[in-house]
């Protein structure tokens, strides 16, 4: 017993240098912990009806329409502006200016003069302004592949065939999704305290939820304006099969280094549920019985995985020989028969895979424990108020003693190599849209914003170590305004140490895909695929119970494609009741 | 008007206050104060705006109190004879230096004094002590409690240039709880201006820049 004790102790959080390097972050899945996920789960928990209300919509696709998600104690109002969009002017481009269908997720239910204010200024997005009452604005686009082709079965009375909507996914694709504060929403600080709000986005994704609901509503009712003799509905299980998609640029890289003690705590919180799996002493069979069951189901979902990007190719390829391995070794290695099979399951992966096989052993060893792993949850937002003063007390020494042991990856790195110091991120003045330059290619690198971490760390620790040790932080920011933003920083890591990325976000080889991998694997999106180095497309929802299945059939393994037999577990199945010993 | 959301102001006067020429860490301290006034209905906006057309291109240097460094407590210089100076700096070094509320007194002449109170109440906050802010004539003062929060105003302080003394308070102030606010009234001129001033932080558009965003492939699919 005492040695199964000390390897239990020896089972340590993974390192920050580990975690956060941008080739594992852009290698991340979804989890339990995914904060679609979590919505869905209290959805379903708390009997959430969510219907449409109301559908003003003409024949040419265009009009109004309202969806409401009644909750135990409040209701929030998704209005629907739809368009009849001339195809020319689709574009998922932040800086498009139509769309064919605009969002806003209002606060409760809105009055018909909330509706008309509205109709001026949900359409044109940025260009207009909502209110404290509202709490998203976004957009989307058909699907160029795939919208007109199921409209046209539906019209003719037939199913679309299931292949081909797997294969694209979704009928409608989002293009921005915009919550707290943003073009006169509510700040998120003031609905924080709803309990339905615990988990970070979950205004937006409630709101993604419902444009979901949308999108096969709509092409329904143009089949029907186009034949109605002949046009029939999409098939349920059809319809469980499309999500939505999203396709994001560069925007939402900058919010996981822009807000560093928030990102911390979602990466805690996986590590933690991992930590916890990992020292679990003994799996029963069911358990494994559930192992086998989920891979066996992301492998059926694999054919889907489609991508034309050459690196994401390559992953996919070694991901699909990593499921199989995986397999071989659960079967010839029966965890069922092991002590401690999760962390020896774990350190397996990290020897035999690729980082995408090993960042989805972490997803699946989650998924297998909800009662160690759904707790950590609710620890994943932020009071980022509290930790933004400057301890200007500090000593330099003190400090310069914290940068050595955090910041390793950026004091060893040569910035005087243009290769290290190659890119500058900035805000273009065509809709604020953030973008990466080439340092010494393009203008305006004098405006650079402050996301060159290890670089500006590097400088910090420089100007630190020509000071006196004794010397206070207050009196070298004084000297050195312009490290205030780096100290800050490097104070925060010392309590919240997975705030920093442990890499250059600058270098030339830097594929700014990875951090929005990362930031849209929390989101519990799947299916990624980069359209560029900057750029990727993702599904979210496919597969997820209809708003009418929450209540009497929740799946919470909804996520894993069903096998092709159909649908293999219904509400509790997955919650495994057993007691892990830990 | 205009009304801003907390967060919106917050990042137009970080980028404002950017744009005017100070470091990105300094624009943080400012966009967070600006956010902390108007959630207590200060008038964040035109403090700012009055500030900046102050400040706009001065060097950090010229526009910090003076320190007595020898024994490192953040006493400013007799007002009178010293600079004006930014509230956003003079407030991170009299909350960096932290000793206010430790039995010190600080003088200081600042544009837009209302500004200071943020960061005053950073001070009251982290010592836990009541202090004040009030004018060198004391006709207007103003409270933070031990516990950071605003319990007395009387906010006719000038916007312009004033001298003002942060100290330790013994009054409770007169019991006027600040109002909490959820948004931020702008008017159309300081919006402009502001917006001005952050617009310098924006790289113009490029046909290189804009192709480099992208999808690479068609991003209409």
């Amino acid at each position: 017993m005492a040695d199964l004790q000390t390897k239990k102790d020896n089972i340590d959080l993974r390192p920050p240098e580990v975690v956060l390097r941008l080739d594992r972050m852009g290698s991340m899945h979804q989890t339990r912990l995914s904060f679609m996920r979590v919505l869905l789960r209290r959805m379903a928990a708390e009997n959430w009806n969510i219907i449409r209300r109301s559908w003003e919509i003409n024949d040419a696709g265009v009009g109004v329409a309202v969806y409401a998600a009644e909750g135990p104690q409040r209701t929030y109002s998704l209005v629907v502006f739809s368009n009849d969009l001339d195809p020319s002017k689709r574009s998922d481009r932040v800086i498009a200016e139509e769309w064919d269908s605009t969002f806003t997720l209002v606060d409760g239910i809105p009055s018909e003069a909330d509706i008309n204010r509205l109709r001026k200024n949900v359409p044109v997005q940025e260009a207009g302004r909502i209110t404290d009452k509202e709490l998203s604005l976004s957009r989307a686009n058909r699907s160029v592949r795939l919208f007109n082709y199921v409209r046209q079965e539906l019209a003719a009375g037939r199913q679309p065939d299931a292949q081909k909507l797997a294969a694209t996914g979704y009928l409608m694709r989002t293009t921005a999704v915009y919550g707290s504060g943003k073009f006169g929403a509510l700040d998120r600080r003031f609905i924080a305290d709803r309990e339905e709000f615990q988990s970070p986005f979950q205004t937006e994704l409630m709101a993604v939820f419902m444009i979901r609901m949308f999108s096969v509503d709509i092409v329904e009712h143009l089949a029907r304006a186009d034949a109605p003799d002949t046009a029939v509905a999409l098939d349920r299980n059809l319809r469980r099969s499309l999500g939505i998609g999203n396709s994001t640029g560069l925007g939402m890289a900058p919010f996981i280094v822009n807000h560093p003690v928030l990102f911390h705590h979602w990466i805690l919180a996986r590590e933690q549920a991992l930590q916890d799996v990992r020292r679990t002493r003994s799996a029963s069979s069911d358990t494994v019985m559930r192992l086998h069951n989920l891979l066996e189901r992301q492998q059926s979902g694999l054919v889907d995985w489609n991508s034309e990007h050459p690196l994401q190719v390559q992953k996919v390829s070694s991901f699909k020989n990593d499921l199989a391995k995986l397999q071989r070794q659960i079967t010839d290695c029966d965890p069922a028969k092991t002590e401690f099979p999760w962390n020896g399951l774990y350190e397996w992966a990290e020897e035999n895979l690729s980082l995408e096989g090993q960042e989805f052993i972490v997803t699946l060893l989650i998924e297998l424990y909800p009662q160690l792993t759904d707790r950590y949850a609710t620890q994943m937002s932020a009071d980022e108020d509290s930790c933004f003063a400057i301890n200007g007390r500090q000593k330099v020494a003190d400090l310069l003693s914290i940068i050595s042991t955090h910041y390793k990856f950026a004091i060893d790195i040569d910035f005087d190599n243009k290769k290290a110091n190659a890119r500058f991120w900035y805000a273009s003045e065509e809709k604020l849209e953030p973008r990466v330059g080439e340092r010494f290619e393009e203008p305006g690198a004098e405006r650079e914003h402050p996301l060159a971490i290890a670089r500006d760390i590097a400088a910090t620790c420089a100007a630190l170590k020509s000071c006196e040790s004794s010397m206070t932080v207050a009196e070298f920011l004084m000297q050195h305004p312009q490290y205030r933003h780096t100290v800050r920083r490097a104070q925060q890591v010392t309590d919240y140490p997975y705030a920093e990325i442990a890499d250059n976000l600058i270098a030339d080889d830097m594929l700014p895909i990875d951090l929005l991998r990362c930031k849209l694997s929390f989101f519990g999106a799947v299916k990624f695929d980069p359209r560029s180095d900057r750029w990727v497309r993702i599904n979210m929802f496919q597969h997820a119970p209809l708003a009418d299945e929450l209540i009497s059939s929740y799946d919470d393994t909804w996520v894993y494609p069903p096998q092709p037999s159909g649908r293999s577990e219904s509400k509790g199945a997955d919650s495994g009741s057993e007691d892990p010993s830990v | 008007m205009t009304e801003l959301s907390i967060g919106e102001l917050d990042s137009l006067i970080l980028k404002a206050y950017r744009g005017a020429g100070f470091s990105w860490g300094m624009a943080q301290e400012a966009g967070r104060a600006a956010g902390w006034m108007a959630l207590r209905g200060l008038p964040a906006a035109d403090c700012f705006a009055e500030l900046l057309q102050h400040t706009d291109g001065l060097e950090h240097s010229v526009l910090t109190p003076a320190i007595d460094t020898a024994s490192h407590t953040g006493r400013s210089e007799a007002a009178s004879e010293g600079p004006v100076c930014c509230p956003v700096i003079a407030g991170t070094v009299l909350s960096d230096f932290g000793t206010t509320g430790s039995g010190e007194s600080s003088t200081v002449c600042v544009y837009s004094p209302l500004i200071l109170i943020p960061f005053v109440s950073a001070c009251a906050e982290s010592a836990g002590t009541a202090l004040s802010i009030s004018t060198v004539t004391g006709e207007s003062s103003i409270y933070l409690s031990a516990d950071g929060q605003l319990v007395a105003g009387e906010n006719d302080f000038a916007t312009s240039a004033t001298t003002v003394l942060v100290s330790e308070s013994t009054e409770a102030g007169t019991g006027f709880v600040a109002p909490t606010a959820r948004r931020a009234a702008v008017s159309e001129v300081v919006l402009k201006q502001l917006e001005t001033l952050a617009h310098r932080t924006y790289v113009p558009a490029s046909e290189l820049s804009r192709s480099g965003a992208g999808a690479g492939l068609t991003d209409n699919d």
